[in-house]
């Protein structure tokens, strides 16, 4: 299309076509060495010659790709530029510019942006608590859509689908979330979003195919799987980052629906709050750069009244929840290493028992090895005292330590297969639970 | 003697074009609509979602498919795998979309010129755009 591309593709044509038939011609036991001298000597004026006439037509385009006003209003002189080759130019140019104007041809994304993340697998126990069933399982079908809207507006909606345990299809709108960008230090969200606190909750979620192991840390399970944590928030957000002389600060501070508990697990009350205590949180990070890229590190803390109900939705207690935590990551040459650790001091509102510490924290660590296979390892424990009404009402809301031990292999970019063992030593519970977990997990 | 020097002569002519053939294409010269003066880490924060605004500015980055490999080497000093699985992750966590995938240089070009925040990179030096820089 380009003369200026394409002459130098013929060029490179002849001389491998050259560098290939030289040699054969020498080969020949009979060949005129005289001849194949003189050969090689027009072949390399000839080479001379084309090289002498790409830089005359890349000379010729430039001025008619930078001055095309200057070249309509006064034509260039015959003996430099003929009319012919300045024709044919701007004939090249024009085809390019309608071929790139016309089709805004985009090789990665075609309308709506729709993304998503689906998983199958396999599990089996040993010393399975009552109603877990073991064997093959889907495990979820997740779709996102990121449409821009605009240059300041972005959106993000999540819809996941899952089977429960009894067979029945599950549907769940884990995101639902607009924003507006002022600029890259502020981003205000409105809607339902992962609650900014951490690093799993943020950077993995229902991404299964990204998420290093099996199964997420025991701690930050979804609410509605019996996780003790408030990982999903309705409210706004306000989110960004500034760069620093090493790196980047990252910010996030939030308010929305306070949580509830009912049944004996965390509702987040995404379609309205149960009463007038809102979640109010913040996270602070530093995203490291240069020599430490791929570190990063951070605190967060959030606070709210968490009221308990029983069957007949009356309150049993409330609970003022004060939950701190810090992380620090690193993804980076073959490595992904991340730990969390998270305390509670949870104030008894309605009765007198006082303030509850609690604690709970995980260590992960993988590494690659011969470019697809990433073993790992990961310890939790969560110490969770059982005066506190907060973990007293939810029915996961035990101690614990769990070791697990896996091995990820990335089939594709876009594939993995994991396979995974864990044993859960459960607080009250005699034996310890022993899983093989084994998932296929895609994006797209 | 004289077959097995004109056979020398031919192959280290061969050789010479040979290897200069990949230099020649290698180069990666990242363009913009608008003079912006980054440095290489400011492109990689571009390319990689981290900054989207120079000013008031909504920056366009573009990506080249004949030029990517060249480009995510020498100036996100990642690997192509790599720099697709970091858009996959920041799509699902902060809900941006990867720039998008132009096949050659004049689309690229094209792209730039009609768009005042854009910056994508080529293989030639070009004409009509702002270099931002050459790697």
């Amino acid at each position: 299309m380009n003369p200026a591309c394409t002459t130098p593709r013929r060029l490179a044509a002849l001389v491998i076509a050259f560098g290939i038939a030289a040699p054969a011609l020498a080969q020949s036991a009979n060949a005129d060495t005289a001849q194949l001298e003189r050969r090689l000597e027009q072949s390399v004026r000839m080479i001379e010659a084309l090289t002498t006439r790409i830089e005359q037509l890349e000379k010729q385009l430039a001025v008619t790709t930078t001055k095309p006003a200057a070249v309509a209003a006064a034509p260039a002189p015959a003996a430099s530029a003929p009319r012919d080759v300045t024709a044919r130019l701007d004939e090249v140019e024009k085809t390019v510019g309608q071929l790139t104007s016309s089709s805004s041809r985009d090789l990665r994304d075609s309308g709506l942006p729709l993304h998503g993340f689906a998983d199958v697998g396999l599990h089996a126990s040993h010393n399975p608590p009552p109603g877990r069933r073991d064997g093959f399982a889907i495990g979820s079908l997740d779709f996102y859509l990121t449409p821009e809207l605009g240059p300041n507006v972005r959106t993000l909606v999540e819809l996941n689908f899952g089977v429960s345990g009894n067979g029945e299809t599950e549907a769940d709108l884990e995101r639902a979330q607009i924003g507006y960008v002022f600029s890259d230090q502020l981003t205000l969200w409105l809607g339902r979003f992962h609650s900014p606190f951490g690093y799993w909750n943020m950077a993995f979620h229902h991404g299964a195919q990204i998420q290093p192991s099996v199964g997420r840390p025991r701690m930050l399970d979804f609410e509605d799987d019996g996780g003790i944590m408030p990982v999903h928030t309705t409210g706004v957000w306000g989110t960004g980052s500034v760069r620093m002389s090493g790196g980047r600060i990252v910010y996030h501070l939030y308010a929305g629906n306070g949580t509830r508990i009912a049944n004996g697990a965390l509702d987040p009350n995404p379609g309205g709050d149960d009463n007038g205590n809102k979640v109010v949180g913040f996270g602070l990070g530093y995203r490291f750069g240069g020599a430490l890229d791929g570190l990063s590190a951070g605190i967060n803390g959030l606070r709210q009244t968490v009221v308990a109900y029983d069957a007949a939705d009356q309150a049993l207690s409330r609970t003022r929840l004060v939950m701190l935590g810090a992380y620090a990551a690193y993804d980076n040459d073959g490595w992904e290493a991340m730990g969390e650790a998270y305390r509670f001091r949870n104030a008894d509102m309605s009765g007198g028992s006082g303030t509850h510490g609690s604690s709970a924290g995980y260590v992960h660590v993988g590494h690659t090895v011969g470019e697809r296979w990433v073993p790992y390892y990961r310890f939790e424990k969560a110490s969770l005292d059982q005066a506190d009404n907060y973990f007293l009402a939810q029915a996961n809301g035990r101690s614990y330590t769990r070791h697990v031990l896996g091995l990820r292999y990335n089939a594709d970019p876009r594939a993995a297969v994991k396979l995974e063992l864990n044993r859960t030593r459960d607080e009250g519970v005699a034996r310890a639970l022993d899983e093989l977990r084994l998932q296929y997990a895609v994006s797209f | 003697m004289r077959k097995l020097l004109t056979l020398l002569r031919s192959l280290a002519v061969a050789a010479l074009i040979g290897a200069a053939l990949p230099a020649w294409s290698g180069d990666v010269y990242v363009i913009a609509n608008l003079p912006l003066e980054l440095t290489p880490e400011e492109v990689k924060e571009v390319f990689l979602g981290e900054v989207q605004f120079a000013g008031a500015l909504k920056l366009q980055p573009v990506d080249n498919a004949g030029a990517q490999p060249d480009f995510v080497a020498k100036v996100l000093k990642m690997s192509s795998t790599k720099y697709s699985a970091s858009w996959t992750k920041k799509a699902f966590r902060d809900g941006l979309n990867a720039p998008p995938l132009k096949a050659t240089d004049a689309e690229v070009l094209g792209f730039v010129k009609a768009n005042p925040g854009a910056i994508g990179y080529v293989s030639s030096p070009p004409a009509g755009v702002h270099v931002v820089g050459k790697f």
